[in-house]
């Protein structure tokens, strides 16, 4: 039982009851002497706690921080938005995809379906030209991203070698 | 007993402002919530590092941690409860890093000037201190963050990254550990006397 109104008492003093539940404390504070005497002690050990649990740092604290946010050229935090150069490489790859189909339309699909259909002679696989032009597209906006990509990153390290 | 009332929220609006100006460039309003903050922040620092000059260091880093991650701060929060979990975090993370030697308390030499019988009240917070200290890091910043008055059982969970639930156990627990500490360290002090 003493267990248990240890930690109804914590619950008291943390703010979590309902105002049904504190008045049920405080009437078991003044129908029960034993939760009566549970209950100043916590108190008294809390506002001991809370006395000894407070520290001040020393004189000049802030102006030790705010120098070294000045003086050692600390990151100004970022506003929040969207990053748009994060985001180029991908759009580029994707418009460098389009642009490349569109010129690729002169290219006969029907010849490579047979190239491919019979690599030596023998026919073991049977693509259809849609099925071929869908792969052509996938892997050249695949490459196209993959380098750009790669130019990002390049670019990127040779910015924070100069920092 | 403490009402999170009006006050909280009028605090939580102003340091809306405060934060979004630092954001946008002001940069001096941030020595405001360094000022408001630091207290505290050191008090939970201090109770797990156990050095106070160490602790200075690590609170000082945990606000610039805190500065360049401003723009991260959500406001779902307290800004109180957000700072604090990094200036938690900071501390364990410096103390598993260098492992810092601890000392059994047993072995503090109590030196005390008690008159009669009875135990002075500044005997009374030795002792407290000591058993304090002689608490793991998790109890200690416990301890610290909720008697403070500063935070909530939920604020304390968020702080640690851990439930309600677990943060009441755990709580009891580093209650009835001190309990049990302070016991052994008041009968020392009787047989030494």
């Amino acid at each position: 039982m003493r267990n248990k109104y240890d930690l109804l008492i914590q619950e008291y003093h943390s703010g979590n009851l309902t105002d049904q539940e504190k008045l049920e404390v405080e009437l078991l504070c003044n129908t029960n002497p034993s939760f009566n005497t549970l209950f100043e002690a916590y108190s008294i050990v809390d506002k001991k706690l809370n006395q000894e649990l407070k520290e001040q740092v020393s004189h000049g604290f802030t102006e030790g921080v705010m120098n070294q946010i000045a003086t050692q050229a600390v990151n100004q935090p970022t506003p929040k938005g969207i990053n748009k150069s994060k985001y180029l490489p991908f759009l580029i790859a994707i418009a460098g995809a389009i642009a490349i189909s569109i010129l690729s339309t002169n290219v006969d699909f029907s010849r490579i379906q047979t190239q491919l259909n019979n690599p030596f002679g023998a026919g073991s696989l049977t693509l259809q030209p849609d099925n071929i032009k869908w792969l052509y597209y996938g892997a050249l906006t695949i490459g196209c991203f993959t380098f750009l990509l790669f130019m990002d990153r390049l670019i990127m390290r040779n910015k924070t070698s100069l920092n | 007993m403490q009402w999170a009332a009006s006050k909280p929220s009028m605090i939580e609006k102003e340091e809306k402002i405060l934060i979004t100006a630092v954001i946008n460039g002001e940069q001096q309003k941030y020595s405001i919530l360094v000022d408001r903050y630091k207290d505290y922040s050191f008090s939970i620092a201090v109770k797990i590092i156990k050095d106070h000059p160490l602790a200075e260091e690590i609170v000082m880093d945990a606000f610039i941690k805190a500065y360049q991650n401003l723009h991260k701060f959500n406001f779902d929060s307290k800004f109180s409860t957000w700072l604090y979990r990094i200036v938690v975090n900071t501390t364990l993370s410096y103390k598993r890093k260098t492992k810092l030697p601890t000392e059994e308390i047993v072995d503090y030499d109590l030196h005390l000037s008690v008159h009669n019988t009875a135990l002075e009240d500044q005997d009374r917070s030795k002792f407290i201190r000591l058993a304090i200290d002689k608490l793991s890091d998790t109890d200690a910043a416990l301890i610290t963050l909720f008697y403070l008055n500063e935070c909530s059982l939920i604020e304390v969970g968020k702080i640690m990254s851990i439930p309600v639930s677990t943060v009441k156990v755990k709580l009891f627990r580093a209650r009835k550990r001190m309990a049990r500490m302070l016991t052994e360290i008041l009968q020392k002090e009787t047989i030494l006397l």
